[in-house]
């Protein structure tokens, strides 16, 4: 075996270890055509491709309404631990935000600071509303797996909407911009306010971003829980 | 909630590469070889097309000492879904008729 297919094997073998629970097989596929490939470039050229299988992320996929119970605890338990630390962050951001408005009082900030204070923190105020509601709303999960699997479906639709409907997208640009206000009326020259309001931007792009691939994540589930539920199972 | 299959000029290439043999499970490498896409284009499309159920994936055992092979066949949503979408995207890019095989 030549170096280049030894390193093309180890490249796939590589991606299959790394790869998500739900894209193993087929990166397990990838790996096992390197050995059918009669060119050792080919092979390489294949193996580096496959690294791309890395970038789709997928859960392991349910095959029966079986499987349901299980699969939907683990996502109650989580996504409710995940707002109950998300509410605690915005409490502990609005904490900031409001010790940053007492300091706006001061001569020395303008009414731009106070304003963009007073907008990010009536944001966070909002958000950390909705996230109590939607931890307290607590509902208890059914046995049966059809009623599981419904349960488990309208779980998975309440957290896409807390994610990504149009209020949570309202309040993240009304934090983003009372932030940048805030940003604005501080000395310094234009350039420097121009660098902290793009790093501010660039702070909720990377979350907004996985927002967006688990909301994909979840909207899969939802289609599969429906063929499930259309099937029988 | 139904998820869009993105409608992409590579995944008609592959539906049409399916539909030259549609009776036959296919290999990754050789759809990647007859439809000249590189192994990071190709299977994200096998994977959505499974998402979608319009793809089954199987296991072939093969000679001793050879591993076994992932292989590809469309189902009978797949077979309909890529006649469609075959001859929608023949009618959209009049340059993709020889290369998806959609004849008159």
């Amino acid at each position: 075996m030549t170096l280049i297919r030894r390193k093309a094997l180890e490249i796939s073998s590589w991606v299959t270890w790394l790869a998500s629970p739900g894209c193993k097989d087929w990166a397990e596929g990838l790996e096992r055509e390197v050995a059918f490939i009669p060119s050792d470039w080919h092979a390489l050229g294949w193996a580096l491709g496959s690294i791309r299988v890395l970038f789709t992320p997928r859960e392991v996929p349910l095959r029966s309404l079986a499987e349901v119970p299980t699969v939907a605890a683990k996502f109650v338990r989580d996504h409710r631990l995940k707002a109950s630390f998300t509410f605690y962050g915005c409490i502990a951001t609005g904490f900031l935000l409001a010790v940053s408005l007492w300091s706006d009082r001061h001569p020395v900030s303008g009414p731009l600071s106070l304003s963009g204070n007073c907008l990010a923190l009536a944001a966070v105020f909002s958000f950390s509303l909705r996230l109590r509601a939607y931890c307290r709303s607590a509902r208890i999960q059914p046995t049966e797996p059809r009623a599981c699997a419904l349960f488990f479906r309208s779980e998975l639709l309440r957290f896409i909407d807390l994610e990504s409907d149009r209020t949570t997208a309202l309040c993240l640009a009304a934090f983003i911009g009372g932030i940048a206000l805030s940003f604005l009326s501080l000395r310094g020259s234009a350039l420097f306010k121009a660098q902290e309001i793009a790093l501010t931007f660039a702070m909720f792009v990377i979350p907004v971003i996985q927002a967006r691939a688990n909301s994909q994540k979840r909207r899969r589930r939802v289609s599969e829980l429906d063929a499930l539920l259309a099937g029988g199972g | 909630m139904n998820l869009k299959l993105r409608r992409s000029p590579q995944t008609s290439l592959v539906l049409a590469e399916f539909l030259e043999c549609k009776d036959e499970w296919r290999y990754g490498y050789d759809i990647s070889r007859n439809t000249g896409l590189k192994s990071g284009t190709l299977y994200p499309i096998l994977m959505r097309l499974a998402e979608h159920r319009l793809l089954k994936t199987s296991w072939e055992t093969t000679a001793e000492g050879r591993p076994p092979r992932h292989m590809y066949k469309l189902t009978e949503d797949g077979l309909r879904y890529a006649r469609a979408q075959v001859a929608a995207s023949a009618e959209r890019a009049p340059g993709l008729r020889g290369l998806v095989g959609v004849e008159g």
